[in-house]
């Protein structure tokens, strides 16, 4: 099932990263984030300790929705990290859920959306995934993303990035 | 309607789409639908139950379908957003001014929507001085271009890259390349700034969940994300036969739309809202408003046209209609083309507008086949004939013709008359046929005859 | 006692082209089945239903419904006929829904009545040439022929070189075609262009209407490709004298 979910995200044109320990995690994170820019937003939900300090260590201007001026700062980040409630294996999708701490535009505005995701949180198919964000209780907003921003509307073909993040990377957590 | 430009003119549907056909760009801009159809017809294939499961939670809709829209406006009250309901396209446009003169809109971004379309509310927002931008980016194209979404998926299918590219240079005020990246580059960075100084957002609602107050959006490009995101406000439109029963349904029915839309097992953006901003969240708006629009949907429950609210909407009809392939959107004048607008033009306007388009049909069925929630169209289109004018005027010939061929003698009368006839009827009577097809002459000894001699 | 086989040999085949309907009947006692043809025929009325007349066309319907009734198989050369009676008859004749719905049962497509009633995929007939196939609309959506006449041209010999888009509309639609001649016209064209592609002989149907309409724009353009023809036609031909 996490093959196919894998294979499946990327023939939509994301990237892969894992399954790996958190602490390879980590490493791995700040390593895409300072690649895509200096500047990073960071949501509460994503699912490695003290993931804000080690990319401030490593030279990163980070925000997060707890502190003043988010969505100036969100507007200039080159790159948005989340986590996810959830994921579906069949068809391929990440659900991101909002809450305080954790913006629905973080995923949105950023050229880059880096997405932290644990394997254990991925269901088989969409009606395993409604049954049970229904169960926890559904978000004011809960956001399936299969794959890059993305439209058909220049003569059919595929062009990547129009208005929400032209790259999405999955670090998969074991 | 007003605000549009119409790109394919004609008095009416045969003349407009015999232009269509004459049209090299609209036909070189079209040829690419066909890549869209196999993608498609491949996602369908695999899963061929899953139609019957669609159908059957679309029927059970329907059923009853004030009862579920009550349950919906329940669960979106009890979730803290405001239900209204508009009978006419009229009510709707006024119910959307109210709020956006209530919280002085002045920057009004939309997401896509028929719905939204269908009222003509960009006209109207713009008429009571307000900036309405479409930020789907074929929807924002036409916008520009002044014209009018020719695909409900694919709003500027009928446009080549060149000439998209004229029409973003235009707005830009200086030269752009006809390259797709740059073009959708300049687009985004535009389009951004309008985001950010929005003060309402409004959007369509591919599917509400009665069960839970939940409303799904189904995009690809994020637009429609911002737009329920950023501005303070935001309306949704929401045709009434747009409920379902249960957020399980929206598992079956989702996949099926996408796949029959775009070929997608999932669209790149589902947004499942449940509510507006929750407390301490920052963004989303502060409140969210669903307008309930009936425009004479619920006229149609319990007539032989009430499978036509199943319709999800997403476009796979028109993909494989050999005339809307030919002809594009624009030459149907109406919000909705292809094969579901040649039935719904019709009824949603009470027969005032489209009534001649059932005619431009080749009743090939490809719709019939095509349509994942199973809703006859070619069926339809042919029960709408019969409600026209054109055909009341043709009735009597037709009584006179059936009279005379439901009696074998006057068959054989009739037949032997137009043997002896066909080489003199005048050409201009058959102009339709003649001017591209040479005529087939009656053979000189009919089967019957033949079948006599060797039988007797 | 033998089953009464009746020939539904349509107003179309009668008028314009009888000598499908000859070759429809050797085709079908060749696979050795015994041909009425009930006298008082006419028409199923689908032109005046397809032109918003129900009420004419039921007329007919119920002309139609006491001519075959006695039959215990009802064949004829057009899926678009066929599919009339089968598809919209119930409508028609509301008040006779047994009769509509056994005659319904009873009839059928040409090629669909040899293969998957008879079980005849071979009539005996000899047609080695390359040969493409135009699905016509009604039978391959109405009745859901598709497979039985390439049965049959393949165990005739034939080789089938299969159009692009073949299961698209030829643009006839009966009237359409005179309403909507520009759009009707063009679908002709693509329609021969992917059979001209083909480079076969033949272009094989199992409808008179999308032929008469595909001969009569290749007619005007002269443009080369291979020759629209009914099945029946093609597989009589083939049929030893």
């Amino acid at each position: 099932m996490i093959d196919r979910f894998i294979e499946e995200l990327r023939t939509n044109a994301c990237v892969v990263h894992g399954p790996m320990e958190i602490a390879v995690a980590r490493g791995v994170i700040v390593e895409r984030a300072r690649a895509a820019g200096a500047r990073a937003a960071c949501n509460g939900d994503v699912p490695l300790p003290a993931l804000v300090q080690d990319l401030r260590h490593a030279g990163l201007d980070v925000c997060t929705a707890d502190e003043g001026g988010w969505s100036t700062r969100l507007a200039g980040a080159d790159t948005g990290i989340t986590g996810a409630r959830i994921a579906v294996a069949d068809p391929a999708a990440i659900g991101l859920a909002a809450a305080p701490g954790s913006p629905r535009a973080t995923s949105l505005v950023p050229h880059t959306h880096l997405c932290v995701l644990r394997v254990t949180d991925v269901v088989p198919t969409l009606a395993d995934a409604f049954a049970q964000v229904v169960a926890h209780g559904l978000p004011s907003a809960l956001t399936w993303i299969s794959g890059p921003s993305r439209t058909g509307d220049l003569e059919m073909i595929l062009t990547l990035g129009v208005h929400g993040p032209r790259t999405v990377e999955v670090v998969l957590l074991a | 309607m007003s605000g549009h430009r119409i790109t394919t003119p004609g008095r009416d549907f045969q003349e407009r789409s015999a232009r269509a056909v004459a049209d090299p760009q609209l036909q070189h801009a079209l040829r690419n639908l066909d890549r869209r159809l196999r993608t498609a017809e491949e996602v369908a294939a695999a899963h061929p139950e899953w139609k019957e499961r669609a159908a059957a939670i679309r029927r059970e809709t329907l059923a009853d379908l004030d009862g579920w829209l009550l349950r919906l406006e329940r669960a979106l009250a009890d979730r803290g957003m405001h239900v209204h309901r508009a009978e006419t396209a009229d009510d709707a446009r006024d119910i959307v001014l109210d709020i956006a003169r209530a919280h002085g809109a002045r920057t009004v971004v939309k997401g896509k929507s028929m719905a939204t379309e269908e009222i003509d509310l960009g006209t109207a927002l713009e008429a009571a001085g307000m900036r309405a931008i479409e930020t789907d980016l074929g929807e924002y194209i036409v916008q520009l271009a002044g014209e009018r979404p020719s695909h409900m998926i694919t709003p500027a299918i009928h446009k080549t890259l060149p000439q998209i590219r004229d029409v973003l240079a235009h707005e830009a005020g200086h030269e752009l390349p006809v390259d797709r990246e740059a073009l959708t580059a300049w687009a985004r960075d535009r389009l951004r700034i309008e985001f950010l100084r929005a003060d309402l957002g409004i959007t369509g609602v591919n599917f509400a969940a009665a069960d839970t107050g939940t409303l799904v959006l189904v995009t690809n490009e994020g637009n429609g994300r911002y737009c329920t995101t950023l501005p303070r406000v935001h309306i949704a439109v929401m045709p009434v036969e747009k409920v379902v029963p249960r957020l399980a349904d929206v598992a079956v029915l989702l996949p099926l739309l996408t796949g029959h839309a775009t070929g997608q097992r999932l669209s790149n953006y589902v947004t499942m809202l449940s509510g507006p901003r929750g407390a301490g969240e920052v963004d989303g708006p502060d409140e969210l408003h669903v307008v309930f629009l009936d425009n004479r949907r619920r006229v149609l429950l319990g007539t032989k046209f009430e499978d036509m609210l199943a319709c999800i909407r997403c476009g796979a009809c028109l993909n494989v209609c050999p005339v809307y392939r030919h002809v594009s959107g624009h030459a149907y004048d109406a919000v909705y083309s292809g094969p579901m607008g040649k039935v719904l033009t019709p009824l949603l306007s009470g027969g005032a507008e489209g009534a001649d388009l059932p005619f431009g049909s080749s009743l090939c069925r490809a719709c019939n086949d095509a349509c994942p929630v199973q809703i006859p169209l070619a069926d339809m289109i042919v029960h709408l004939r019969a409600g026209t004018a054109t055909a009341r005027r043709a009735r009597p010939a037709w009584q006179a013709w059936s009279r005379a061929w439901a009696s074998p003698r006057s068959y054989r009368a009739t037949t032997a008359l137009a043997r002896l006839g066909a080489r003199f009827v005048p050409r201009r009577l058959l102009r339709g046929w003649t001017a591209t097809r040479d005529l087939p002459m009656p053979a000189r000894v009919p089967f019957r005859t033949r079948w006599d001699r060797e039988h007797s | 006692m033998t089953a009464r086989i009746a020939l539904f040999v349509t107003c179309v085949a009668d008028q314009l082209f009888p000598d499908t309907g000859i070759a429809t009947v050797r085709v079908l006692e060749s696979a050795g089945a015994r041909v009425e043809f009930p006298e008082a025929q006419t028409c199923c009325g689908q032109p005046a239903y397809t032109a918003g007349a129900p009420d004419a066309a039921a007329r007919l319907a119920r002309h139609h419904l006491d001519v075959f009734a006695p039959y215990d198989a009802i064949v004829t050369p057009s899926g678009s006929c066929a599919a009339m009676v089968r598809l919209h008859f119930a409508e028609l004749v509301p008040d006779r829904r047994d009769e509509v719905a056994a005659l319904a049962a009873r009839t059928f497509e040409l090629s669909e009545y040899l293969v998957d009633v008879l079980g005849v995929d071979d009539v005996g007939a000899r047609v080695e040439v390359p040969v493409t196939i135009h699905d016509a609309c009604h039978g391959l959506r109405g009745l859901r022929v598709a497979d039985a006449p390439r049965t049959l041209l393949r165990r005739a010999g034939a080789t089938i070189v299969e159009m692009t888009e073949a299961d698209t509309c030829c643009g006839f639609g009966g009237v359409f075609s005179l309403g909507y001649p520009e759009v009707s016209t063009r679908l002709a064209d693509a329609k021969l262009e992917h059979a001209r592609a083909t480079e076969t002989r033949w272009l094989v149907s199992t409808d008179l209407a999308c032929l008469m309409h595909l001969d009569a724009r290749r007619k005007r353009t002269r443009e080369p490709g291979p020759q629209p023809v009914h099945l029946a036609d093609l597989l009589a031909s083939g049929l030893p004298k």
